[in-house]
């Protein structure tokens, strides 16, 4: 979650549900253990390590593909300007 | 992504006999389950399996466990724990593809940029040697004109200073000529008339001896007239006949054309031409009239104008 976090997840809507699902389920498996129920804890630890993965990932896919695009259209508008500019 | 983005999908496909065991053949499968078989199958049919199989392989192993969990105890929280897992790790799978797949494009797009970085300069080079070249042209261009120029400039000043010898020479044979013939300048050019009673004795076409200095004096301004063409002109009074006067006339003009050629003035310049008792410039009923009429006259034609 922290690396999730780290990577600016809070700033991407998809990834920061994800975030806020396994801060959650964290917490929910706290008050298990609390109570004794280690097995039910141990099951919403994964559901919340599961989000928290999703959550980095998503954190990363976010900008990146945004990154990705703006390259691809910069080349773009070289590749024309060069066309229009052919001597 | 949430899960609410998968409850279409889960009615959908809960709708669907799915190929599940005998113990859950009356018990629908948890809503997480049938979302990760729905992306599952989307991811598998996607670019995911092909940028991502290791991602997507996992996935697989995770919904295969829920698929038995399912199997073996179909209403169970761990059953719909695992879905849940197994939803995620699709999931997972499918944005480290997208990560993938945009790492990709973003270097792909480095690479094309640095060759069209290339191809851009190598068209301004081009541009830039295009234009050096045409500057050089215009340079040389430049430098051809004013070489005419200055050539052209210096003929203008090679013909003015011609122009001015000859008109200089001009005057001075006129003034020379002034004291043995009448000169006059006539639309014709410079017209010199000499009597016939100086140069020839009555009817005859012989030269006076008299005569040879003053023609000597006529040859040396024609040949200081360099360029101009001469004509030679007769003329008599009007006693005798058309067919005598005629033939004296042309004779002493010829005599005399002869003679300034003896002197030296070219014979491709000069011409001779007998007029007879035509063009009389005075009375031809009085003695006088008839003495000025009897003359030979020298046109220094004028100068075609050069182009």
């Amino acid at each position: 979650m922290r690396a999730a976090e780290e990577m600016g997840a809070a700033k991407v809507p998809e990834a920061a549900l994800e975030l806020k699902l396994a801060h959650d389920q964290t917490e929910q498996a706290k008050q298990l253990l609390k109570n004794g129920e280690k097995d039910r804890a141990d099951l919403l630890l994964l559901r919340a390590q599961a989000d928290a993965e999703l959550a980095l990932a998503l954190a990363k896919e976010g900008p990146l593909v945004a990154d990705a695009k703006n390259a691809s259209d910069e080349v773009k508008a070289l590749q024309q300007r060069n066309q229009q500019t052919k001597p | 992504m949430s899960l609410n983005k998968w409850n279409i999908g889960t009615l959908v496909l809960s709708c669907l006999p799915l190929l599940l065991g005998a113990s859950c053949a009356t018990v629908q499968p948890p809503s997480e389950l049938l979302a990760a078989r729905a992306e599952y199958q989307k991811a598998s049919d996607s670019s995911t399996a092909k940028v991502n199989p290791a991602g997507l392989h996992e996935a697989k192993n995770s919904l295969d466990n829920a698929n038995k969990s399912f199997e073996q105890d179909p209403k169970s929280e761990y059953t719909r724990d695992i879905s849940y897992v197994a939803l995620r790790k699709v999931q997972l799978a499918v944005a480290q593809a997208h990560i993938e797949s945009a790492n990709l494009e973003k270097a792909q797009a480095g690479l094309d940029k640095q060759k069209t970085t290339e191809v851009a300069l190598a068209q301004s080079e081009t541009r830039l040697s295009n234009s050096e070249e045409q500057r050089r042209q215009g340079a040389e261009q430049l430098s051809r004109s004013d070489q005419a120029l200055q050539t052209s400039g210096q003929q203008l000043d090679a013909e003015k200073q011609a122009r001015q010898n000859a008109e200089r020479q001009a005057e001075e044979a006129t003034a020379n000529l002034t004291k043995i013939a009448l000169v006059k300048q006539e639309q014709r050019g410079l017209v010199i008339t000499l009597s016939g009673s100086i140069l020839f004795t009555s009817g005859q076409s012989h030269l006076l001896a008299n005569a040879r200095p003053k023609l000597d004096e006529v040859a040396l301004a024609l040949q200081k007239a360099e360029g101009n063409n001469f004509i030679v002109e007769g003329y008599t009074d009007s006693v005798g006949s058309e067919s005598r006067n005629q033939d004296l006339s042309t004779r002493r003009a010829s005599t005399v054309r002869d003679y300034l050629v003896d002197r030296g003035v070219s014979s491709e310049r000069i011409k001779a031409v007998g007029f007879g008792k035509s063009k009389p410039i005075a009375e031809n009923s009085t003695a006088e009239g008839r003495a000025n009429n009897r003359r030979v006259e020298i046109v220094i034609q004028r100068r075609e104008p050069t182009s």
